[in-house]
């Protein structure tokens, strides 16, 4: 189960049914990020894809007969209208159409309507609809994807599409499970259901075998789980998408100061980056040792290059050459991300603000934590981001207790000049499951949970930058352990529930997963289970803010009266 | 990885759409008309640039290489070789194969040389389809190159190891072994090996003569001739061989100069695939606003104004000297 290798499979198999020659890829703007993760350009020249093309944006009309094109495209209605005229006048000599997802028959008959030189080859549905970004994790890139806490339209449709060809994929006729609570995780998996039984001709695969339980999918609700996200990571995937932002696999660095030309851009793949392919979950300390290392390596290759005495030497460097550019490549490229990463924590205090961070998120010890809370934030060197996400996981744990100091903390934020607005509708965006559970507000009847917490708390801790577990994990635990879900986690439809835990588990996220959560599912797959996760998109802690402020727009605050004077931004702020 | 095939179902509807068609317009137009029709659209259809034939030989050179390279490897590798060092029969194969394999690359890298000469494509889209091409073809190149040489190292280690161990065994036997020239070096793209072997030996042979009269004192005017001739004999064929080595090891140079820029291109930001076709946008983009400016620029053409109103005044002034002297 890599989603990585089911693109490119995928990828493959579009690209060997057009057959041997020349050809050319046509795409649209999601279809073209999905390839370019999947594939490298100098990969896809391999296989005789020599041109790229956009069919939603400028194209200018030189006609090219005698190359093969593939379209591969999302079954949207633009696109297909956008096809049409593209058949109506062919540029190419043949067209290998594919659509990224289950089309409407009357799109396909409009289509046949418009091919009046009856250029196209073939038309398939291929389901890679999901932009793979790790072997285990895929994301949908839809940034915001509620509003008034309830769906948008378009972000649904979506998530059901990406979900569909994720399970089409990989052959799964899930049982869905989907957070109770939650009524965005209930339609969603309403929806795929639905989907699922329309299309039954599609997902009649093999019956597992017998008493073998079925595929799972869980469909989960980001705001069951609003502290992972605001937490400041410390593996290395994790890192630079909080401090640097990843946007699919592509990290900007025109903002660095210092860093060289060829290096505005660069490309973080764990397909074409071997190191960052074996680093991706080692935290911080351990990639600078192993960069340590690799920097060791590179030196000595530096040194054995400049001796070239004897024709023997010559011929050892020209063999070894192409290997050694690769690797001063790869070197300088993780050494600006590594000082830029390790600037930034000493600049940020990231030390001191994690520390906290995670003793808020795993203890509750109220006024200590105020007390180093109103310290830090009155510390000018904390940032603004940094002292609002302190807030904010401060408010969140004790927005019930007799003494919550929020309003005071806000006021001091306020005066910095910081958006002490999103507070409260942080308030209003968590769910009321989120409340109970989160915190670990345990009722004494709950016995296996006190116990499970009293283990913990006798086990101690073993690195307090990273004590932190997220919900995703615990639910796995419990799924993989076979422990009854039905009450959280209900059965749609009227399939019986099966007891033993599931061979191959597709966990959704609604509301955008985050690389901590990866990394847990990483640490399961390790352990043997088949678990791939997704969400609508990744977040770090920015873009979570503002899918907190696009989804509780206009909502009446309910659970934030006593903050009624920040509701409001201050004006000419968003 | 499931897929649905729609293709049935599309071209059923698309038939449909012709019959139907067809079953409305189609009657008055007579066979002739078809026909003349048809041939128009024949004519019009294949409009091939040259360079896409240099382009099927080089992939059909690519293809032969493989082949060849696959079976040097088998027979590098067959451990029957090890048992039958004996038989001269896989050394003349692997010989005549390397020999072939080289041909072959450095029949490819001067095909691509001569794609890259050639005259780039009209439009923007066939430059850039050749670009591509181009470096699609480098990099099989250096990957068959690349596989050659590691083949050919591991070769060599092996029979160095080999030639080791049969030192142990029989002695100081006078094992003939030509690894380290440099001839095997440039294996890649020099026609060398086999193909020099006999040169050497004459050379050899050349040598001893030229050894000869320093034993032998009592030489005649004629020998003397004899041996200037096959001396200045000699000399030519070393010269050939030197300045042949000399253009192979330009050609190596030239090769890997394209090859680590390929090198160097790939794994970074130049080599996805979003990056590029968002360059190509801004660049279209460009292009067009540099149309508009033009556009404007042409519109407000100074120079024609400038006739205009000089025109005009001129007009001007003999409606005014005919109104003055008449």
């Amino acid at each position: 189960m890599n989603v990585i290798r089911a693109v490119q499979l995928y990828l493959e198999k579009m690209v060997a049914d057009a057959g041997p020659g020349m050809k050319m890829l046509m795409m649209d703007r999601e279809t073209t990020s999905i390839v370019s993760m999947a594939f490298s350009q100098s990969e896809m020249l391999q296989k005789e894809v020599f041109l790229f093309e956009r069919i939603d944006s400028g194209r200018s009309n030189e006609r090219l007969k005698y190359l093969k094109c593939i379209v591969f495209i999302r079954p949207t209605r633009d696109n297909v209208l956008r096809l049409q005229s593209e058949l109506k006048s062919p540029k190419y000599g043949s067209y290998y159409v594919h659509f990224s997802n289950i089309i409407p028959r009357t799109d396909i008959k409009a289509l046949a309507e418009s091919d009046e030189s009856e250029s196209v080859r073939e038309v398939k549905e291929t389901y890679a609809d999901y932009l793979p970004v790790n072997p285990n994790l895929f994301s949908l890139n839809i940034p915001t994807c509620l509003q008034s806490l309830a769906w948008n339209l378009d972000a649904l449709d979506r998530s059901v599409q990406g979900v569909i060809s994720v399970l089409l994929s990989f052959k799964l006729r899930p049982a869905i499970r989907y957070k109770s609570s939650s009524s965005a995780a209930q339609t969603l998996a309403k929806k795929i259901h639905e989907t699922i039984n329309k299309e039954t001709a599609l997902f009649s695969f093999r019956p597992p075998e017998d008493g073998a339980p079925p595929p799972l999918l869980l469909i989960l609700d980001r705001r069951d789980d609003p502290i992972t996200p605001l937490l400041n990571q410390w593996t290395y995937q994790a890192m630079v998408h909080e401090l640097l932002t990843i946007n699919k696999q592509r990290v900007d660095l025109s903002d660095v100061q210092g860093v060289p030309k060829d290096l505005k851009e660069i490309v973080l793949s764990s397909e074409q980056d071997e190191f960052f392919a074996a680093n991706l979950y080692s935290n911080f300390g351990e990639i600078a040792t192993t960069i340590k290392g690799l920097m060791d390596e590179f030196q000595k290759k530096v040194h054995d290059q400049k001796k070239i005495e004897s024709i023997n030497d010559m011929k050892n460097f020209v063999e070894t050459y192409p290997q050694f550019k690769k690797m001063s490549g790869t070197v300088s490229k993780h050494l600006v991300l590594i000082s830029e990463l390790s600037l930034q924590v000493s600049k940020q205090q990231l030390f001191e603000v994690s520390e906290l961070e995670q003793e808020i998120a795993c203890r509750a010890d109220h006024s200590t934590q105020l007390q180093r809370v109103k310290k830090l934030i009155a510390d000018d060197k904390i940032n603004l981001q940094n002292a609002l996400r302190l807030i904010m996981l401060y408010a969140m744990r004790y927005e019930r207790h007799a003494n919550c100091g929020t309003s005071g903390l806000l006021k001091l934020l306020k005066d910095r000049g910081g958006r002490a607005h999103i507070v409260p509708r942080m308030l209003e965006y968590i769910s009321t499951s989120a409340r109970q559970e989160l915190f670990n507000t345990v009722k004494i009847t709950d016995a296996v949970k006190l116990t499970r917490n009293l283990i913990k708390g006798l086990k101690g801790v073993e690195n307090v930058y990273t004590q932190h577990n997220c919900v995703l994990k615990e639910v796995l635990d419990d799924v993989t352990r076979g422990r009854p879900l039905d009450a959280a986690f209900p059965i749609m439809g009227n399939e019986l529930p099966f007891r033993r835990p599931p061979q191959e588990i597709v966990v959704f996220v609604v509301g955008g997963t985050t690389y901590e959560e990866a990394l847990a599912v990483h640490r399961f797959n390790q352990d043997g289970f088949k678990i791939i996760l997704g969400g609508t998109t990744i977040h770090n802690g920015d873009s979570f803010i503002d899918e907190i402020l696009a989804a509780t727009a206009g909502i009446p605050f309910k659970h934030s009266r006593s903050l009624q004077q920040f509701h409001h931004a201050p004006t000419g702020e968003a | 990885m499931s897929q649905r095939n729609l293709t049935d179902l599309y071209s059923m509807l698309r038939n449909n759409v012709v019959y139907n068609k067809h079953l409305y317009t189609d009657t008055n137009n007579s066979d002739h008309i078809a026909l003349l029709d048809h041939g128009l659209n024949e004519a019009d259809d294949p409009e091939q640039p040259a360079w896409i034939r240099i382009y099927d030989d080089i992939v059909c050179l690519l293809t032969r290489t493989q082949t060849k390279i696959d079976d040097l490897v088998h027979i590098q590798d067959a451990p029957a070789r090890l048992v039958l060092n004996e038989n001269g029969g896989d050394e003349l194969k692997i010989q005549q194969l390397s020999k072939d394999v080289s041909l072959l690359l450095s029949a490819v890298h001067g095909k691509i040389k001569a794609l890259k000469s050639n005259s780039r494509g009209k439009n923007h889209l066939e430059i850039v389809l050749q670009q591509n091409m181009e470096k699609k073809l480098l990099i099989s190149l250096k990957c068959a190159t690349v596989r050659v040489q590691q083949n050919q190292a591991r070769f060599n280690d092996n029979q160095n190891n080999m030639k080791h161990n049969s030192e142990l065994v029989f002695g100081d036997l006078p094992v003939l072994n030509s690894v380290d020239t440099f001839d095997n070096f440039l294996n890649m793209n020099v026609t060398t090996s086999s193909k020099s072997i006999p040169d050497d030996n004459e050379a050899e042979t050349l040598d001893e003569y030229f050894q000869l009269p320093a034993t032998g004192l009592n030489v005649n005017q004629k020998q003397l001739m004899i041996i200037e001739a096959d001396n200045s004999k000699m000399i030519r064929t070393r010269e050939y061989e030197v300045s042949r080595i000399v253009d192979s090891i330009d050609n190596l140079n030239v090769v890997f100069k394209d090859l680590a820029h390929i090198v160097m291109e790939q794994g970074t930001i130049l080599d996805r695939i979003d990056y590029n076709i968002e360059c190509t946008q801004t660049k279209i983009f460009e292009g067009y606003e540099q149309l508009k400016i033009a556009e404007i620029y042409q519109r407000k053409n100074k120079r024609i104004y400038c006739i205009c109103v000089l025109a005009s005044m001129i007009m001007f002034m003999i409606i005014l000297t005919m109104f003055t002297k008449l």
